[in-house]
């Protein structure tokens, strides 16, 4: 049962910020509320009061801006991103991200900016947005900032949030390239399951050569890019089956699993290599074809 | 916070419900007598507590009360007619003997109304893909699907 | 002459009962019911250390939480009970024996008020060494999980150990097994494990309770499939009349075995006979987790299983060791073990046998029922074991179980002369269906295919007196009204009954209902388990509609003054077709007929019936022999065809083939539905599904989060069943059980698939990805074919990050 609490919904983001301000490390935030209300009714977060923002216009909408990049309002429910035609044309490896997450009916209430803060390491947007090298954009009292991904999220459950700021949008830049990405997830069953273990892939076809954008879920405390692997590819002149091996490996040795109840560390080591090759391979087909993903 | 009064329309008729904020919807429907909507496992892992939200399926464990203020909601009871009716899912279900212990049935038929106004042919994969969220223990879902396929066939009609 | 005539009677498809209210939503679950601004809530308080004793509860906190009424303790409530052995009591009495079980119940005005007063309940525990592995219990007894076991109450048929952890000991000693071995060519000694499992109803437990203060009368309201086994049960432990309890049994979301016994209800009574609330309702209702905590569970398993086996491939003799993890009770959970003993050669003649059949306890949530009994559990050794033999061997598994079929004949294990059956038939059937013998290339890219095959076999377990009793009355527009106390939990037994009754009273189905259980009303049945409703309570049911009939026809032939032959009733109406008489079933059904010489005869039908096995003998307690140790058995072999991504370890299973011999489907719609559900929930079981504790006894899988069942996208592709018709002798149409038998067989018949895929032997269930994985990479790093890993902890637990994460 959850613990009794204040509720509000306030009408702007000047007004939520108020309420932060004025509660601090009492409130919480609520926008889809399907990993709240759960962490609430196990008193993993007991807040007194709780802020719901769906009411505020400027934080909804999937907006595509030609050539410049995407911008995902906190609001924005990960059904509502599957929606958007551009998100499967454009960015391939958050559409995956997206179906893989949950179920129809979690998605249609869940958001998408949601999965971000919640900060969990088996969170299934985080990695292709770290592929994508999106930015994070946070109001507060002190104003408006930007924070890259790959810093907004610090460790397990914690991000650079203050108790006073909210994450407005998450925005997504265009690759001005031909680029394939996919996003492929090992779980324990093939519906509604967290994240074993994952790799998201985003390969863009430049005129000197290949980009390689890698990073992995649940496997790390931190979200993290798989740096020496990206080089490692950029490197190589020939990707066959052995290139990707070795980037396979270099992948592997970039994160840390642990073993929980779903599964090994040495499992998640293995599945995060197999899970590389899989999508390296994916990836390079799919540019080969000249499609997108 | 103590209560709270949320308006918002049942099943076609306008209602209203007075209770706490931390009270989940699944929560306050079953303590107005909506029980067709069943708490399974209250965490959103089994789908019992589907209802549609202006036309959107969705669990209703994971809604806060406040949230359906001036939305528009329907549970299994609202798909059954005036006279006792009913609906081409509903009776696909039956003669398809996709019902056992019928505590999924409610949920599982919402998440059903929802595909096929969205889908009216769906394929098996969209079928599979729509009620990955709904459990059943009873079934094996084998008939759940031939039923799903025979609603969608007497809907086209 | 058939005297009745109808379109909806035995072996037809028909429309289910109650299947419009649970698609509109409107059936009325035990949750669903309203009790009014008098009922109170309860909400238990658990254990967090898995042994040890109390040394203070304090309530003083949650008291003072508003809306909270009282605090119980075990104190207060100090009886212990149990189906076979009363060796469970509601609350923990000064130890605890597991994480989850109740120490406190807090009672409250409000769930909320009653959940918050839980929280507030401070308990300190003196910790005492736990024990949680099975094999470490049964034969170290260093740690004692009862040490009283001595001194508890059970039945005669149950053999606990005192001074050990074995609360039953099931053993067959038959023929000569040192022989045996010494003259067998060559001897196999496989064993196999499985984990404790949860039987994921949809519904979770929930009870409502009350006592009269003045007449002590107890009423209650409860998801279970054994109203009169839970009234005697209790009444036997609080040492009340049978007339002074009444259960009722709304529908229930799920049973499985699961809300079988007794499972809340004495937790709930604790409050209701509390002298401050007598009088109250009082509704426990126990979330997800606590259901996987503290209900029943499937016992882990742990089997070793040795085989004297000839050159010809005739097997000689079997010598079987079962460790059933049966947790801290073996109230319900000693029964397994006996039904796994008295099956012990499962499909097949070995002349010689020993079995030692152990229910161990150990410091865990109790096992209970659990569809199949002992025998998916068996079945996952000793299929596993004959495909094991077999390619040892070089035979083909198929020929290998053929030639060491039980045929009709020949004895079990227990001496019981085998009854006619068609397995072989069915063995066949399923072995062409999956193509066994036909290699075929993996349809996914880069994965590997195989096909495996396993047997079925169960008898009812039961008691040899469980009783069933119906009552039939005919009412005054000719409907039908049906009391019989099977509990409909969606096999769709009532539709089954109201079949029955068609068939023997020529009434139309539409006219004819079932009702929910009621010891107020209903007579006795046993209870709805076992497979054993169509059978029992389906012979007391058409001796209690022939009794009607008889009735009915005695008094319309006085009516007309025609011969009792020469009456019909076709489609509900009653006809003399030598007299040309036809009429509709009316009210002189109910209030007489004024026959010819001017006086009123008849009144009120109601036909009766009742059933008890009659030849049932218990197997002796030396050595399981009995001629006749069970009612019969229904056998059935199921065939898997699958594929197995070797890079993650995942399994899809192309198809299923499985058949039956359940001697006559009454109703093909129900059979067809436990045939699917069951086949579903046997691959679940054998593929995903575990409970996992740490190295403190803490579950780790206690919710949907982390205990996974099948979703709709984890199914086969294809399920294609059948069924034999075989006729039972002591039948009422000859039938016998299905409910339980396809959940049997799936699971190793995927590990037996899984081994012609990838010839690696993996003897843990379940067959999760990483565990196929680890196989493979095992035989491929290191050669070895055979897999182990054991299921009562976390193996490599906690193993920290290189770099700790915080």
């Amino acid at each position: 049962m959850l613990l009794q609490f204040d509720y509000v919904r306030p009408k702007s983001i000047a007004e939520t910020i108020g309420l932060l301000v004025q509660h601090g490390s009492s409130s919480a935030i609520k926008a889809g509320g399907t990993d709240l209300i759960v962490w609430m009714k196990k008193h993993l977060i007991k807040p007194e009061i709780v802020i719901d923002i769906t009411g505020i216009a400027e934080l909804s909408g999937v907006f595509f801006y030609p050539h410049k990049g995407l911008r995902i309002g906190a609001n924005a429910t990960i059904n509502q991103v599957l929606a958007n035609r551009e998100v499967k044309r454009s960015f391939p490896a958050i559409y995956d991200a997206c179906l893989s997450h949950s179920d129809r009916l979690i998605r249609n209430k869940a958001t998408f900016v949601g999965n971000v803060t919640g900060g969990v390491p088996s969170a299934d947007l985080v990695p292709s947005l770290c592929c994508y090298d999106a930015v994070v954009h946070i109001a507060g009292p002190d104003g408006e900032r930007d924070v890259p991904i790959l810093e907004f999220i610090t460790g397990p459950r914690r991000t650079v949030l203050s108790k006073e700021e909210l994450v407005t949008h998450i925005y997504v830049p265009y690759i001005e390239a031909q680029a394939a990405g996919c996003y492929v997830k090992l779980a324990r069953r093939n519906a509604l399951d967290l994240a074993q273990a994952s790799v998201a892939c985003v390969v863009v076809d430049k005129q000197n050569g290949k980009d390689f954008r890698i990073s992995c879920g649940a496997v790390a405390p931190k979200p993290v890019r798989a740096l020496e692997a990206e080089k490692y590819l950029k490197g190589t002149k020939t990707l066959d089956e052995t290139a990707i091996r070795n980037a396979a490996d270099k992948v592997a040795e970039s994160v840390n699993p642990i073993t929980d109840v779903r599964a090994t560390r040495e499992y998640r080591l293995d599945m995060i290599r197999e899970l590389t090759i899989k999508a390296l391979t994916t990836c390079i087909e799919g540019l080969r074809g000249g499609r997108m993903s | 916070m103590s209560e709270i009064k949320v308006n918002f329309i049942l099943n076609g008729r306008a209602t209203t419900y007075v209770g706490e904020p931390r009270t989940t919807l699944l929560r306050a429907f079953r303590a107005h007598g909506v029980t067709s909507v069943k708490r399974g496992c209250e965490e959103g892992e089994c789908g019992t507590c589907t209802v549609l939200v202006d036309g959107v399926p969705m669990k209703s464990c994971m809604m806060l009360l406040p949230e359906v203020e001036g939305k528009s909601v329907i549970t299994s009871e609202g798909l059954v007619g005036p006279n006792g009716e009913l609906h081409p899912i509903q009776k696909a279900f039956i003669e398809e003997g996709a019902i056992q212990c019928g505590f999924c049935t409610p949920g599982m038929i919402m998440s059903v109304y929802a595909l096929l106004n969205e889908n009216p042919d769906p394929s098996d994969e969209d079928i599979k893909e729509a009620l990955s969220g709904n459990l059943c223990r009873c079934t094996g879902y084998v008939s759940i699907i031939r039923a799903v396929k025979k609603a969608a066939a007497m809907m086209r009609e | 002459m058939k005297q009745t005539v109808t379109n909806s009677g035995v072996g037809k498809w028909v429309t289910r009962m109650y299947d419009a209210e649970k698609a509109a939503g409107t059936l009325k679950f035990v949750d669903d019911l309203e009790f009014g601004p008098s009922l109170l809530y309860a909400k238990a308080v658990r254990s967090t250390v898995p042994h040890g004793e109390i040394i203070s509860i304090d309530k003083s906190e949650a008291l003072k939480v508003s809306g909270v009424k009282e605090v119980i303790v075990g104190e207060d409530f100090p009886y212990r009970f149990g189906l076979y052995l009363k060796d469970r009591s509601p609350m923990a009495i000064k130890k605890v024996r597991y994480i989850g079980e109740p120490v406190a119940l807090v009672v409250a005005e409000s769930e909320e008020a009653a959940e918050e007063g839980a929280l507030k309940v401070s308990v300190k525990y003196k910790e005492l060494e736990a024990v949680f592995d099975p094999v470490k219990a049964a034969t170290d007894n260093s740690v004692l999980v009862h040490p009283e076991l001595g001194s508890y109450e059970h039945v005669d048929f149950i053999t606990p150990q005192p001074g050990t952890n074995i609360a039953n000991w099931f053993r067959v000693r038959r023929g000569d097994i040192e022989k045996a071995f010494k003259e067998a060519d060559y001897i196999f000694e496989e064993a196999v494990t499985y984990p404790q499992i949860a039987h994921g109803f949809l519904e979770p437990h929930c009870c409502v309770c009350v006592q009269d203060p003045v007449s002590q009368e107890i009423t209650i309201w409860t998801a279970g499939q054994s109203v009169f086994t839970t009234r005697d049960i209790i009444a036997d432990a609080l040492g009340l009349p049978l007339s002074k309890i009444r259960v009722i049994a709304p529908p229930i979301g799920g049973g499985f075995g699961g809300k079988a016994g007794m499972t809340i209800e004495a937790l709930c009574l604790a409050a209701a006979t509390h002298p401050n609330l007598k009088g109250r309702p009082i509704k426990l209702f126990i979330s997800r987790e606590e259901v996987m905590l503290s209900s029943w569970v499937r016992q882990g398993y742990v089997a070793r299983i040795r085989m004297a086996v000839n050159k010809e491939g005739k097997i000689l003799g079997i010598k079987n060791t079962f460790y059933f993890d049966t947790g801290i009770s073996a109230e319900y959970g000693a029964n397994p073990v006996r039904s796994a003993g008295y099956t012990s050669t499962g499909c097949y003649y070995i002349p010689n046998v020993w079995t030692d059949s152990y229910a161990v306890y150990t410091n865990k949530p109790f096992g209970g029922a659990y569809r199949g009994f002992g025998m998916p559990e068996f079945m996952s050794a000793l299929e596993m074991a004959m495909d094991i033999v077999a390619h040892k061997m070089g035979m083909d598994p198929v020929e290998f179980r053929l030639k060491n079929l039980l045929k009709p004949g020949l004895p079990t294990c227990t001496g019981m002369p085998m009854h006619n059956h068609a397995l072989e038939t069915i063995v066949k059937k399923v072995a062409e269906g999956i193509g066994i013998n036909k290699e075929e290339p993996a349809k996914r890219n880069g994965w590997k295919r195989g096909k495996g095959i396993a047997l079925a076999i169960k008898a009812p377990a039961m008691p040899a007196d469980a009783a069933s009793s119906a009552t039939v009355e005919i009412l005054g527009d000719g409907s039908v009204k049906v009391l019989a106390a099977s509990m409909d939990m969606g096999q769709g037994v009532y539709t089954s009954f109201a079949q029955i009754a068609s068939e023997e009273l020529g009434i139309p189905i539409e006219k004819i209902k079932c009702y929910y259980p009621d010891t107020q009303s209903h007579p006795y049945d046993w209870q709805t388990v076992a497979s054993r409703s169509c059978w029992s309570m389906g012979m007391a049911l058409k001796l209690a509609c022939e009794d009607a009939r008889n009735q009915l026809i005695q008094l319309y032939s006085e009516y007309w003054q025609c011969d009792p032959s020469e009456i019909t009733i076709e489609h509900g109406v009653v006809k003399c077709r030598k007299l040309g008489k036809a009429e509709p079933i009316d009210t002189k059904i109910q209030n007489g007929f004024k026959m010819p010489d001017g006086k009123y005869k008849g009144g009120p039908i109601i036909g009766r019936g009742h059933f008890v096995p009659p030849d049932v003998i218990y197997p002796d307690i030396e050595t399981g022999q009995s001629p006749k140790s069970v009612v019969h058995f229904t056998v059935g072999a199921v065939g898997v065809d699958l594929e197995v991504d070797p890079h993650t370890g995942e399994i899809v299973v192309n198809k299923v083939v499985c058949g039956y011999d359940l001697g006559k489907a009454i109703s093909p719609l129900n059979v067809r539905g436990q045939i699917e559900g069951g086949t579903v929930q046997g691959i679940s079981a054998g593929i995903m599904e575990g409970m996992y504790y740490d190295d403190k006894g803490l579950l780790l899988t206690p919710s949907f989060t982390d205990y996974k069942i099948a979703t709709i996208k984890d199914i086969p592709d294809e399920i294609q069943y059948f069924w034999e018709e075989t006729p039972e002798e002591i039948s009422p149409y000859g039938n016998r059980g299905v409910g339980e038998h396809s959940m049997i067989s799936p699971a190793p018949a995927i590990g037996n698939a899984l081994f012609n895929a990838l010839k690696v032997r993996i003897h843990s269930y379940p067959f999760t990805r990483e565990r196929v994985y680890k196989a493979i990479k095992q035989f491929d790093e290191k050669g070895n074919v055979d897999f182990w890993e054991y299921p009562f902890a976390r193996e490599q637990d906690y193993k920290q990050a290189i770099k700790s994460w915080d």
